[in-house]
This record gives C-alpha cells, structure tokens and sequence, in this order.
C-alpha cells in the first residue's frame, strides 16, 4: 500500500519580492503540527526563498502570480514551486561556482543554487507546455 | 523583520532575517563603511544568497582598500550557510 501524502499548503502568490516575507511565515505556520527539526525548517525556507527568488528575478515578464504547494510524506516534506508561464531552465543543471576562488574572482551568480542542492534532502524540475515545476524535499527529523 | 544599525564606527550588528528583500537596507548601510569593521551576527537567524553576495560585495570593496569586515557570532543556519558557500575563505569568522 502506497502513503498518504498530507496538504500542509497550497496558496498562490505574487511575484514581487515583496510578498516574500507573507509566504515564509504561511510555511513556518503550515509546518508547525509536524514539529520540523529546527534545521530542516530553516533548509525548507532556504529553499523556498531561493527558487522563489529566482522566479521573480529572472521572469518578471511571466504570470502575476506563482503557486506554492507543500505536502507531508512519510517524514518528508514536499514543496512545488510552480511557475506557470515560463522558458525551460533546471535550476539544477547550473554548473557549480566557485565557491574556493579568492575573494577578487567570487562571483554571487549561481550561489544560492548551489547552496540548496547542498543543503536539502532532494531537488527535483519538471517542464512542460511552458509550466516550470522546481522540487524541494527535506527530511524534516 | 531585519535591521542593520552601526552600533560604534567599527562595528555593525545585524538582526533578524537578511532575505533578499532586504539586500537594498543592508547595501545601502555597508556602503557607508570605509574602515575595517566587525559585523555582530549574534542576533541574526537567517540569511540567504543574496544577503551573501552584499557581504560580499562590501567585502571586496573594502579588500581593494587594505581593510576588511571580521564576522563574529555566527549561530545555527547562518554558520551551515557560510559554511557550505566556503565563506570562511574569505572572511575573518569567529
């Protein structure tokens, strides 16, 4: 028998930075019944920062709005990050930077990436008819 | 909610979250530093990319100057994220 994956989210949001700080309170509130470890919280919001960022920086030509959809799995939170009017880009197929350069040939460009593939339990990308789909899992204890 | 408040001439402390909202306050306070400077993190709970690269951005400014930012008290997620994005190689952490 397969698991139940619980909805802990399912909202649609504005693609200005500015409703940033609204949607990671929505998800400390949705996780809160699930009791996330401390440091698997702050990975899930530093994921969702990261991808929803990319989102509105990089397509401020899409969509007014982005949806965000988190479930529970089996001690394992899921979070889609949809775009629904976007050009095909994996995050994740991002080359590594150069994160043991010198200070003068560091660049910011592909850090938080970086970063969220080292930090989360899995990411995952689907597209498809121009709807990005960025997955973010963690192992929440 | 973030703040970033010059507490003395050398010395800065940083509250709350240091999300890419607020990159803009952050960069606009730094810019303002031109001498070596400690930056307090004891009272900061989370940062992002983009809170990095104004760090460091401040940081090669200053660099290209002989002076440079020391980060103290770095707690919880924000030592994990400097950790993974090997910041300790270019900053002064303790």
């Amino acid at each position: 028998m397969g698991s139940i994956a619980s909805p802990l989210l399912d909202v649609r949001v504005p693609r200005s930075l500015s409703a940033l700080e609204g949607l990671i309170a929505s998800v400390r509130s949705a996780l809160r019944p699930a009791k996330p470890h401390a440091v698997a919280l702050k990975n899930i919001e530093f994921g969702i920062e990261e991808i929803f960022t990319n989102m509105v920086k990089y397509n401020p030509q899409g969509s007014p709005n982005v949806d965000v959809q988190m479930v529970l799995d089996t001690g394992r939170v899921r979070v889609d990050l949809i775009d629904p009017d976007s050009n095909e880009f994996n995050p994740w197929s991002r080359p590594t930077p150069e994160i043991t350069a010198p200070l003068e040939d560091r660049r910011p460009g592909g850090l938080g990436i970086h970063l969220v593939k080292e930090m989360l339990t899995e990411v995952g990308y689907e597209y498809d008819n121009r709807k990005s789909i960025v997955t973010l899992i963690q192992v929440i204890h | 909610m973030f703040t970033i408040t010059v507490a003395e001439k050398d010395r800065i402390v940083l509250t709350g979250r240091l999300d890419a909202s607020q990159t803009e306050e952050a960069a606009r306070v730094l810019a303002t530093v031109t001498m070596s400077a400690v930056v307090d993190f004891k009272d900061l709970e989370y940062i992002s990319s983009a809170g990095l690269g104004t760090l460091l951005a401040a940081q090669k400014r200053l660099k290209e100057k002989g002076q440079a930012l020391k980060l103290v008290n770095l707690n919880g997620h924000v030592r994990d994220v400097f950790k993974f994005a090997r910041f300790d190689l270019v900053f002064q952490i303790e």
